[in-house]
Order: C-alpha cells, then structure tokens, then sequence
C-alpha cells in the first residue's frame, strides 16, 4: 500500500481527505504545519506529499523547497484554496498543483497519474 | 453783593446736573438783575452765533441767529473783551440795527472762549438794570464757558458712544451668521431702521471680478411713500429695535418681496462704464449726490431705475480691496445726507467689508472642506477597494476551505447513508441489523454533521467580516452607558468564558459613564476585543476589564480597557495589527481588529495596545465623555442664534 503524507492547517479538511484517500487503498497520515511535515517525512519513507500552501510558521512552497532539497525523489503535490497560481507552478518544483474542491476528483486522478506513471 | 451772588450761582449750581447749569445761572441772573439774559453759541461752519440758551423778558423773540461780521455777539469776540451798550439819545435798536435790543436801555455782551477758540456770547439785556458789576459778570461768564465747553465735549463724547454702541450691537449681530444673505439683511436694515442711521432706503451692490461686472444684490426699503408712513408709524408706536428684526428664526432671512429688491437684482453696471457706482470703486471713496442734475458723474441709471436724484454712495472696502457699494438714499422724507452722517456709514461700511469679507471666505472654506471631504470619502471607498481585491486571496482561502469540507462531508454522508437500507434498517457493508446501525454509525453521522454545522458558522462570521469591513454603514447614535454595553457583552460571552476556564477581573467604575454611540457597533468593539482576548488564552487566563472616566488634555474622557494573560504580541506583529489581513492566528480573515479600530473611529474615540511582552496585552478604547444636559443647551445656543452670542 502507498503510503502519503497530507499536509493542512485545518482538522477538517485532515480528517475529510484521510477518510476519502483510505477509501481509494491508501495508507494517509497527517500533518498539520510544515515543520511537522519535515519532522514525519524525516521519520518515514512516504511515497507522495500532498501540501496545503497556506500554513502556520513556514508555508508550504518553503516546505516543499526544503523536502525536494533533502529528499529529491519524493513527488510533491502543492494542494490549494488558492487557483491563480496554477498556470504559474510549472517554475515550482512541484510535480503538479491541484486546486481544492469537495470532491477530490482532480486529487485523486493525479495521485493516481504521479504514483502510477503510464 | 457781587461775590454773594456768584457764591449763591456756584451753590446752587454744584449739586446740579452739568447740563442744567447754563439755565440755573441765567435764572439766577436774570432774576437778580431784572434783566434778559441770553447765551450765543458760535458755529464755525455758520460763522455765526445760535441762540442757545435765554432766561427773563421775552427772550424768546431775541433773535435766533447773529453773524459773526457786524453784529455786537461778534464784535465783542472779535475785539476779544465784554462790550457795554448804552442808550444816550437813540434808541439801541435803532442805532445798531438790532431787533434784539428793541425796548432796552442798557446791554452788554461777554465772549466765551476755549483755549483761544470762540465758543460763544454771554448777553444780558435791561431797561432799569440795577447796577451790574461788571468784574462779577465777566467771572459769572468764564464760570458759564468752563461748564458750555464741558457740555459740548460730552455730547461730543455721548454721540461717539452711541455711534460706537450702535456699530458694537451691528456687530455682535452680524457675526451671529455666516450666512451672507442674512449678513447683507441685518447690514442694509441697520442702515435704515429708526435706531441705525434711519435712511429711508438702503441697496447693496458687490463686485463681480470674474465677469467684470458690479451686481445689484439686495435691495432694504418701502416701495412708495405710503409703505414708508406705515412703516415710521410702526417704529414709533412699537419701538421694533434693531434686534427684534434681525433675529428671524434659523438662518434664513425673510423672503423680500419688495419691489425694490427686485430692481436693485436687475441692476448691473459694467465695470469698464464711468457710472457714479463704478467711480466709487475704482477711487476707493464716498459719493454724496445732493442732486443728480448737478452731478459731473454718470448718475443716470441710478436716476432712472431708483428714482432718486439725491443719494450717497458709500463703498465697501476690506483691505483696501473694493467688496462693492452700498447706496442709500432719503427717497421719502426728502432729507439731504449730511457729511457726518457720510462719515458714520463709512466708518461702518468697513467694518461690514470685512465682515462680508469672513463671510465669503467662510463659505468658500466651507465648500472647500467639503469638496475635500468628499474627495477622501472617495479616496477611503478607493483604498478599501483595492483592500477587498487583496481580499480575494485571503477570502479564497477562508471560504474554500471550509466549502470543501461541507461538500466533503455531506458526500460521505450520502456515501454512508447509501449503505444502510433504510427500510430495513439493515448496513450493507457490515451486514449488522438496525439496532447495531445506530450504535456503530450514528456516532460518524453526527461528527460529520456538527462538523458541517461549525464550517458552516465559520463561513457565515467571515462573510460578516467582510460585509462590515466594505460597508459605510450608517451608524446610530444615542446615549449610551459604557458599563452596560461592557455588561451585555460579557454576558453573551458567559457560556464561552466558563468553557475555556477563564479567571474574570471587572474592575468596572461605578460611576454612569455616557458617550454618544451606536450600540450595535459598541458591542462588536468589545465582543472582537474580548474573543481576541480569548484566543490567546487558549489554555485558560485571566482577563480584566475595567472602565473608569479620565480628564486629559483638556477633556472628559470615558475609558475602558481588555487587558488579557495570552502572552503578549510579537513587537513586530504590533505595528501591523490593526491593518487589514493581517493575522497572527491560523484561520481567521485578520479583519477583525481592522473592522473594530474603524468603528472605534467612527465615535471619534482613540483604540490604542499596549503589550506586556510575555504577559500579555491590553486594549484601551478611549471615548468622549457626554456631558448629557450640558451639551444639550450649547448644541441649542449655536444652533438656533436667538441671540447674539456673547464674545466677552
């Protein structure tokens, strides 16, 4: 089973996609700030980082910065409130730029494009 | 006997009013002396003598008037010492051609002087005189020059004070009003009515820079003869003052109907013209017309369209800038305008030009505060434009978030909900009966409906946020007690308080403190500086609130202040903390402060923090004090002007 790390400020959101991602086979932690995602993914072996780019302390491009730094062959995917940042993430580092939606959909279909490549 | 009867004069004369003086001593004398006695004042401008005073045998048919030139009044101040006449074979009247010496026998004159200047003759007149000492008259008539100068120089002074008093109550009326159509009222009426100068027409003309022109502006009098009698008949019969016609209800003068305002408006002379009006401008002085006919100036508009040939045009003059003219004129009674009379207007008419003056530059500063205020009210709307487009990051962030939970959760629900055969009451994953559903399930169920409920609530306090932030709202105020909007705030915050184990400190004055305030918007103040509060305490605290009246700089001043154990605020994050979106906290749209801070302003009240680096922070809202009835009478004082505010 693959393994993510999903990282978000709010318990909602946490807790809704935990539940929605283990329904589709997949082993979810979570984090709730950027240091605490350091610190997990320091820990364990994750196979994808699903970050939230508003975050307490250091935000979330900052986290990924550092995570492709220490750990270069995690795939990232910067999850969002925000969308206007979308057509601009090609400079990021990030494997992809998902914008939040109550139905996970565009999630899911790129979990599944980045874990499983064609 | 001389000196007896200057001692009973001096006596009789000490106890008495200074101007009843000349009249006791001519009765003394003439009664002493059997004889007539008179007193002459000289008039330079006459160059003559005017009967003044007269006691004893028919002294009223002396004569009323003598020139300086050949007549014995003159030649004895012109030689400077009395004169004695006496009847040896002619009769005096005869002789020196003087009705006046008409039946006596014997006369002599004394001149009074001041200083070298004549001031008059004193004549005593008598057929059978007793035996007048001379020494004793002459003494007797220095006595009478020393009280007829003193006499003379207090009318002088009791003329000037009217004169001022006049101008000082014209004044205090004008400055009661900015409003420049009053302003021209109280001034052209002053100008005509029984108390003011009393001409029978009064009309203001200003200059207009920009179109070259000088305008008629107003125009104060009767429209015919008959008008004028009434009006007179009511002066004396109702002793109208001044005041009592200047002080109409609020600031709006009476309607002038006349037809002579209405053709003092349809008047305008080009500046470039040589009409009377215009050479007053352009010469900076006062023309007195006794007859248009006679006149060297263009008087033939004034003629034609006021119908008056004998008129005085006065300017308006403020720093030596012409404002315009005021033209008064004695349509009605005929009466010529005398130099003096000339004199007084202009003296007023100065101070009026800078009075008008004020009023223009009042107006236009008036127009320019609010051309000003408008334009900041824009520049405000402007900024918190651009402020909600920021917004749209942040809001993107505080709406989504909680929209995807909602949606999220409610899809797990239908999810869940798909799964239990409601019919049947039977799970079909689990494959356990109705009773085992509602145990193992109810309990997901409800976490994910309360947890809706709170997304729900959160999303509903940002739109709040914002709707608060962007909007003008009119606020209303009252008179409210800080106390109480402190006590009903603290009691909707009851539950919460306990919940988060908070320790409550009032420290509330027990004294009444009223401020002017919107009730509504007062709560919010307290209730966001509270839960802010609140939120730094997270693991429990203690928060103070105290209220207490404090005079300042000169005010009354009405203060309260949140003071909170959540550790302070970082001193980096302090000078930002009442900005807009800014936030120290992990949700929330940072309009919180920013909203209160603005409703803060709105009561002219002051928000200020004070941080207690790792104890915690206070929050001190400082408000006017309202002073309640006092406040009251000074708002009704200024606003209604009954009377002339008191400048003292």
């Amino acid at each position: 089973m693959k393994k993510i790390l999903v990282v978000d400020d709010e318990e909602n959101i946490r807790m809704f996609y935990k539940e929605e991602l283990e329904d589709e086979g997949l082993e979810v932690h979570l984090a709730g700030s950027g240091e605490e995602a350091l610190e997990m993914i320091g820990k364990n072996s994750f196979d994808l980082v699903s970050l939230d780019i508003r975050l307490p302390g250091i935000d979330g491009i900052e986290t990924m910065r550092r995570i492709k730094e220490n750990w270069t062959d995690i795939p990232v995917i910067l999850c969002s409130a925000y969308h206007h940042y979308k057509q601009e993430f090609g400079s990021w580092a990030s494997e992809a730029y998902v914008v939040k939606s109550s139905d996970l959909k565009e999630l899911k279909d790129t979990i599944n494009k980045v874990l499983n490549p064609v | 006997m001389g000196q007896r009867l200057v001692d009973r004069i001096i006596e009789l004369t000490s106890s008495e009013d200074i101007k009843q003086r000349p009249l006791t001593i001519l009765k003394t004398l003439s009664e002493d002396l059997s004889a007539q006695c008179l007193i002459y004042t000289f008039k330079q401008d006459k160059n003559g003598f005017f009967l003044e005073y007269g006691y004893g045998t028919r002294w009223d048919t002396a004569p009323s008037f003598y020139h300086l030139e050949g007549s014995l009044p003159g030649r004895c101040i012109l030689a400077g010492k009395e004169i004695e006449v006496v009847r040896k074979n002619k009769d005096l009247e005869s002789k020196f051609n003087d009705k006046g010496l008409k039946d006596f026998t014997r006369a002599l004159y004394i001149p009074m002087f001041n200083n070298d200047k004549p001031t008059g003759v004193l004549c005593i007149k008598g057929r059978d005189i007793k035996h007048i000492l001379k020494r004793t008259v002459i003494v007797l008539a220095e006595y009478l020059s020393g009280i007829l100068n003193t006499i003379a120089l207090l009318e002088e002074r009791e003329e000037h004070i009217m004169e001022l008093s006049f101008l000082h109550e014209v004044n205090k009326a004008l400055m009661t009003t900015m409003n420049l159509d009053k302003f021209i009222y109280i001034m052209l009426t002053a100008v005509t009515v029984g108390d003011g100068m009393g001409f029978n027409r009064a009309m203001l003309f200003i200059v207009n820079e920009k179109a070259d022109i000088i305008q008629g502006m107003m125009g104060i009098g009767p429209d015919n003869a008959e008008e004028a009698g009434r009006i007179w008949y009511d002066y004396i019969i109702n002793k109208e003052g001044l005041f009592d016609l200047i002080f109409f209800e609020e600031d709006n003068p009476p309607q002038i109907n006349s037809k002579l305002n209405k053709i003092v408006k349809g008047i305008h002379f080009s500046l470039n013209e040589d009409s009377i009006l215009v050479c007053a401008v352009k010469e900076k002085r006062a023309f007195n017309v006794l007859n248009a006919d006679d006149s060297s100036y263009d008087c033939k508009e004034i003629v034609d369209r006021l119908g008056s040939k004998a008129f005085a045009v006065v300017p308006l003059t403020t720093l030596g800038k012409v404002l315009g003219v005021i033209v008064i004129d004695n349509l009605y009674n005929m009466k010529p305008i005398t130099g003096d009379e000339i004199k007084v207007l202009t003296t007023f008419c100065k101070q009026a030009g800078i009075a008008i003056e004020n009023s223009l530059l009042y107006n236009e500063l008036k127009e320019t505060l609010m051309a000003l205020k408008e334009l900041q009210t824009r520049r405000v709307q402007k900024e918190k434009l651009v402020a909600l487009g920021e917004m749209a990051a942040t809001l993107a962030h505080e709406i989504r978030n909680p929209l995807v939970s909602i949606g999220g959760f409610v899809r797990r629900l239908g999810k869940e909900l798909e799964q239990i055969d409601l019919r049947n009451g039977f799970h079909l994953k689990t494959g356990k009966g109705h009773l085992e559903v509602g145990a193992i399930h109810e309990g997901a169920l409800q976490e994910y409906l309360d947890r809706i409920k709170g997304e729900v609530l959160k999303l509903e306090s940002v739109l709040n946020d914002v709707l608060n932030f962007s909007k003008e709202g009119q606020p209303c105020f009252r008179t409210e007690d800080l106390n109480l909007i402190i006590q009903k705030t603290l009691e909707t915050l009851e539950e919460e308080l306990n919940r988060v184990g908070i320790n409550l400190v009032k420290e509330l004055s027990s004294d009444r403190l009223f401020i002017k305030g919107d009730e509504h918007m007062l709560n919010h103040v307290f209730l966001n500086l509270i839960s802010n509060s609140l939120q730094a305490m997270e693991g429990g605290g203690t928060l103070t609130i105290r209220s207490f009246s404090l005079f300042q700089d000169g005010r009354e001043w009405v203060v309260a202040e949140v003071e909170d154990t959540g550790g302070g605020i970082e001193p980096d994050a302090l000078k930002n903390i009442f900005n807009p979106f800014f936030t120290t906290k992990d949700h929330g749209t940072g309009l919180g402060l920013a909203v209160t801070h603005d409703m803060v302003i709105n009561h002219q009240g002051l928000l200020e923090v004070k941080n207690n680096i790792n104890k915690g922070v206070t929050f001190v809202i400082k408000f006017h004090a309202y002073k309640g009835a006092a406040d009251m009478k000074d708002d009704m004082t200024i606003n209604k002007g009954r009377r002339a505010i008191d400048y003292t």
